[in-house]
């Protein structure tokens, strides 16, 4: 099999204080190039942290993260901070409140993912180049806005339109790795099936490895391609789909719910 | 008496010059400091300032050059404490306020200045201006606004969301204390007309009033010049008339612009 494009040993991330939470506890993983994975779980399972822990966002909510994360090849716990930089502008985060600026237009917040690839020097002439305007258009374009909408708030948008918008943003990075934390989490059921199948689409069409977090057991075996199930930090469940029986799958990622029925 | 009777003296024409680069400054820089939850700074740094210019008059280095050294090396100071320290931003700024203050206080004292000088660095005095102040002043404007517009899209994105922009890559780190650096740099050159302890309002007021109203940053950013505007002018003319200091007087009437804005606000949404 090919070489991994992220492989995570030994991870655990410990978010220190008075009561120190063992977020994460000796996590394994590799993923691949091109695959799709969902990693499910309840809330508190780790699933965010495991995702802010691949870009080290974690270490600005002072979490402490041990052990040995490589993404392509570069080992991301030692990296510098112009090399973490670097690793930062391959990969798309999408978060699950948009994180749209909703005082400036939908082509403003889109090109956010340019910025750290113009450099300095094109940043004096003061615009963005016509390249990157035009991308950003086309990326919108793709996700679902339609042209008219580009130069509007994004504060008229709707919750779906946003993440859209999110999404575009992490496109214009041209990433190598899409890491989206409960994208959907806070739309309506449809737009949900709708944001999901933008992710699936990209990841089909440009074979751009993607990570998904969802805590919805509908939409993991719907849509994840291999699913991860964590649970209080550990990983407890990872199948490719084919490999999954769908009668025990809720009850070996989740465990038994009590008092439901 | 004529309306233009103030204009008659050199330092007032001196003074309404002055007043109009740091109406525009304080309120460009200050807009990205109120939305990023920096506030505060502003009297933070002014008061640092205040130390550097108590110490350059004891080791007979100019004092503005001075302050700026100890504002901009404040700077640094705070946003260091606010990322590693643990401490929030406020904390981080209390601390080196009063210090920078007591500082200032003592070493004043060991140069045996005047209360009265001391007073004009900290509250504004228009009367000592010379063309050579409103140059320097000029010439820093320049460097704020000049960096500021460089680099604009950027601090726009750190300051609306500084996640998003760390998640992409951007040096949210290096923009932040560039931010910081940049107030500092204001904060300095206001110490002639609005004085040291008082800029802050200048940062703060103008662009409180315009986020009542503004529905874009562009909107934002062009009431908040324009109310800056008026309360200086407004307060150069009222400190003429009525002999009070300059520095306070601009700040009462940015208060009253701000209030004004408010009432009207609130009338509107009783009508409708």
């Amino acid at each position: 099999m090919a070489t991994p494009i992220l492989r995570v040993h030994n991870l655990t991330v410990i978010y220190p204080g008075v009561h120190p939470v063992k977020a994460l506890d000796n996590v394994n993983l590799e993923i691949y190039p091109g695959e799709f994975v969902v990693v499910a779980g309840v809330s508190g399972s780790g699933k965010s942290t495991l995702l802010r822990a691949i870009n080290r966002l974690a270490e600005n909510d002072h979490a402490r993260i041990e052990g040995e994360i490589y993404f392509d090849g570069i080992n991301v716990l030692k990296a510098s901070r112009r090399q973490l930089r670097e690793i930062r502008s391959h990969i798309g985060f999408i978060f699950q409140e948009y994180n749209v600026v909703e005082r400036l237009p939908v082509l403003t917040n889109t090109l956010v993912g340019s910025l750290a690839q113009v450099g300095f020097l094109r940043s004096l002439l003061g615009r963005f180049p016509k390249e990157q305007i035009e991308r950003a258009h086309r990326a919108l374009v793709r996700v679902g806005i339609p042209q008219h909408r580009h130069g509007d708030r994004a504060a008229r948008l709707s919750g779906g339109q946003k993440q859209r918008v999110g999404i575009a943003r992490a496109l214009l990075q041209r990433p190598k790795l899409i890491l989206a934390d409960e994208p959907v989490a806070s739309l309506d059921p449809i737009t949900a099936n709708v944001v999901m199948n933008i992710f699936k689409k990209i990841n089909e069409d440009e074979g751009i490895t993607t990570i998904v977090n969802l805590h919805d057991p509908v939409l993991t075996f719907k849509y994840g391609k291999r699913i991860i199930g964590l649970k209080g930090g550990r990983i407890i469940y990872d199948k490719p789909i084919s490999a999954i029986n769908r009668e025990t799958f809720e009850e070996d990622i989740y465990g038994t719910v009590d008092g439901e029925g | 008496m004529s309306m233009f009777e103030i204009f008659e003296f050199e330092f007032m024409r001196l003074a309404f010059v002055g007043g109009t680069i740091i109406g525009v400054l304080a309120p460009t820089i200050g807009i990205f400091l109120v939305l990023r939850r920096y506030g505060l700074i502003g009297d933070g740094l002014g008061h640092i300032a205040f130390g550097g210019v108590a110490f350059g008059q004891l080791v007979k280095v100019d004092p503005i050059v001075m302050a700026i050294a100890y504002s901009v090396a404040a700077a640094l100071g705070i946003e260091q404490l606010r990322v590693r320290g643990r401490l929030g931003g406020d904390v981080a700024i209390a601390i080196f306020l009063s210090s920078g203050l007591a500082l200032g206080l003592v070493l004043a004292r060991l140069a045996r200045r005047s209360t009265d000088q001391l007073w004009n660095y900290l509250f504004g005095s228009v009367i000592m201006l010379q063309p050579r102040d409103i140059l320097q002043l000029a010439l820093i404007a320049a460097l704020v606004l000049g960096v500021l517009f460089v680099v604009r899209r950027e601090l726009f994105f750190v300051t609306f969301d500084e996640e998003t922009a760390r998640a992409s890559g951007i040096r949210v780190g290096a923009y932040n204390i560039l931010l910081v650096m940049l107030a500092a740099l204001t904060v300095v050159s206001a110490i002639q007309i609005v004085g040291l302890l008082l800029i802050s309002a200048l940062l703060v007021l103008p662009v409180a009033a315009a986020l009542q109203l503004a529905r874009s940053f562009r909107q934002a950013l062009s009431l908040a010049v324009g109310s800056s505007l008026l309360s200086v002018y407004g307060g150069l003319i009222g400190s003429y008339y009525l002999d009070t200091q300059p520095g306070p007087t601009i700040v009462l009437a940015a208060l009253v612009l701000f209030v004004l804005v408010n009432l009207g606000r609130s009338a509107r949404f009783r009508v409708a």
